[in-house]
């Protein structure tokens, strides 16, 4: 599985896209830079929110794009039969190649980021380590999307159709709080139409809840504190539930 | 469909343990949402992508544009005795020591106001937004009531911030003409780091008034070392001239 993971992780060190994104990131900081000129006394600010942002949002589309083509892809040129030949579960094939992506993902996060530091050391931002958690948050809500994407392509064998359901979920999982009022707000009068609704918010993951870059410098009488090992420990089980059922899935398949 | 239906089973398991958990935690932002017609599209799009700090970050490059602009929303044949100065601006002749802060940020500027509130909409923790905007309203444009309404609308996201009631109360006490107390009140408010240009400009010129030409001076050197607004440095240099310092 190790093995696995490595190799794809090289694969996607070689892959256009993950240069390209890195070269975008440049650009994207460089106009998060211009964006901080226009904020004067909040440029700092700016440029801490655009950059993370950016990092959370390119990390995510390389992932999920890995994630909803890398085994169709395979099944499709059929270099899947050269590893599953072989003595490796197909499991472990699915968790490998899984890891391999979450690896590439990580590391091109973790560059956007120090080229990000440095652009706001440079601008006199004072270090805090509420950066690496706001990071760490933007790094689960990828992973937990990213496996979403792994089994929507497997059970849809779509590529399209996979990205477009995991985009609205990714969308759907910042409104969940919202949803959740609504559905409260109006639930007694309007019973039936927001059922669909209410149970669709039982579902979807609570990407709002790793937000944590939204709450940097919140003050602590208004932060909504969440402790770190919940919203650990619910990123790793939302995650494992997909992968499961996805390994269970790719078990089934004939090829 | 049997692997989906189970997947579905544990991913509401899941978040039910959390609901559970979380339950003393406040859900949302009781006070509500009012988006503004010009940046609906572009708010509800940040927020999909869970980006609410950079849409309120858009709102306030949006806002400081707006008020260091040229105005668009004056009515049309209404005349308010004003030119386009430096960057746009509507100035009140040329610069009048005597009122150097009618030098920047004269005008009526009518959405200022709505536009901090949607800021705050946005990011409640953004008091920043607040804080100039009612400083603008207040003490630049003449209009108090406005001042207080934004500072009230932050109050009720943030009841604890000193910072707003700081503000409220120098705004009562400029609103019945007294300098020294507004002096008093809004000193500290020089030691946040996230204080703005125009509120230090306002003091700078309190001290200028009230003829304590040092901390005017080490006020006006601030302001001139460390903004990068163009036209607050650009007025600081005129007024350390003036004070024999520059």
């Amino acid at each position: 599985m190790i093995v696995l993971a490595l190799n794809h992780w090289q694969e996607n060190l070689r892959n256009r896209f993950f240069i390209l994104a890195l070269v975008f990131s440049g650009a994207v900081l460089y106009l998060s830079m211009l964006m901080g000129l226009l904020a004067t006394d909040q440029e700092v600010r700016v440029l801490l929110d655009f950059g993370l942002s950016f990092i959370e949002l390119l990390g995510l589309a390389g992932a999920v794009y890995a994630a909803s083509t890398v085994l169709l892809r395979e099944m499709e040129t059929k270099t899947v039969y050269m590893v599953l030949t072989r003595p490796v579960r197909r499991s472990h094939y699915v968790l490998g190649r899984f890891a391999g992506i979450m690896l590439s993902a990580g590391a091109a996060m973790l560059i956007m980021s120090a080229a990000h530091l440095m652009i706001l050391m440079l601008k006199g931002w004072a270090w805090t380590p509420l950066y690496l958690w706001a990071l760490l948050g933007a790094f689960l809500k990828v992973l937990v999307t990213a496996s979403l994407a792994l089994f929507l392509a497997l059970f849809s064998t779509s590529v399209l159709s996979s990205l477009t359901i995991t985009m609205v979920l990714w969308s759907l999982g910042h409104f969940l709080p919202e949803i959740r009022l609504m559905a409260r707000r109006y639930g007694h009068d309007s019973s039936l139409l927001m059922a669909p609704l209410n149970a669709i918010s039982w579902v979807i993951p609570d990407l709002q809840l790793f937000n944590l870059r939204d709450r940097l410098d919140v003050p602590a009488h208004l932060a909504v504190s969440v402790p770190v090992g919940s919203w650990i420990l619910y990123a790793a089980a939302y995650c494992a539930v997909w992968l499961t059922l996805s390994a269970l899935l790719f078990r089934r398949k004939e090829f | 469909m049997r692997l989906l239906a189970a997947g579905l089973a544990l991913c509401a398991l899941l978040n039910a343990v959390l609901a559970v958990s979380r339950r003393q935690a406040p859900a949302v932002d009781e006070v509500g949402i009012r988006l503004d017609e010009r940046g609906a599209l572009e708010s509800a799009a940040l927020f999909g992508v869970g980006m609410r700090r950079l849409a309120s970050d858009l709102g306030i490059i949006r806002m400081l544009l707006y008020y260091g602009g040229e105005e668009d929303d004056l009515p049309v044949g209404q005349d308010d005795g004003s030119h386009d100065g430096h960057e746009g601006h509507r100035h009140y002749g040329s610069f009048d020591p005597e009122h150097p802060e009618r030098h920047y940020g004269g005008g009526r500027y009518q959405r200022l106001g709505p536009m901090a509130m949607r800021i705050l909409d946005l990011d409640p923790s953004f008091s920043y937004a607040a804080l100039f905007a009612a400083g603008a309203l207040a003490f630049n444009l003449n209009r108090p009531d406005e001042a207080l309404g934004v500072i009230d609308y932050g109050l009720k996201r943030d009841p604890k911030n000193l910072q707003y009631q700081r503000y409220a109360a120098a705004v009562g006490c400029h609103r019945r003409g007294n300098p020294e107390e507004v002096i008093r009140i809004m000193e500290p408010v020089l030691l946040d780091p996230d204080c703005p240009t125009m509120i230090k400009n306002l003091l700078a010129f309190l001290y200028y008034r009230s003829g304590k030409k040092d901390k005017a001076v080490r006020l006006y050197t601030d302001i001139y070392e460390n903004t990068r607004d163009q036209g607050y440095r650009d007025l600081a240099r005129r007024m350390l001239g003036r004070l024999g310092a520059g």
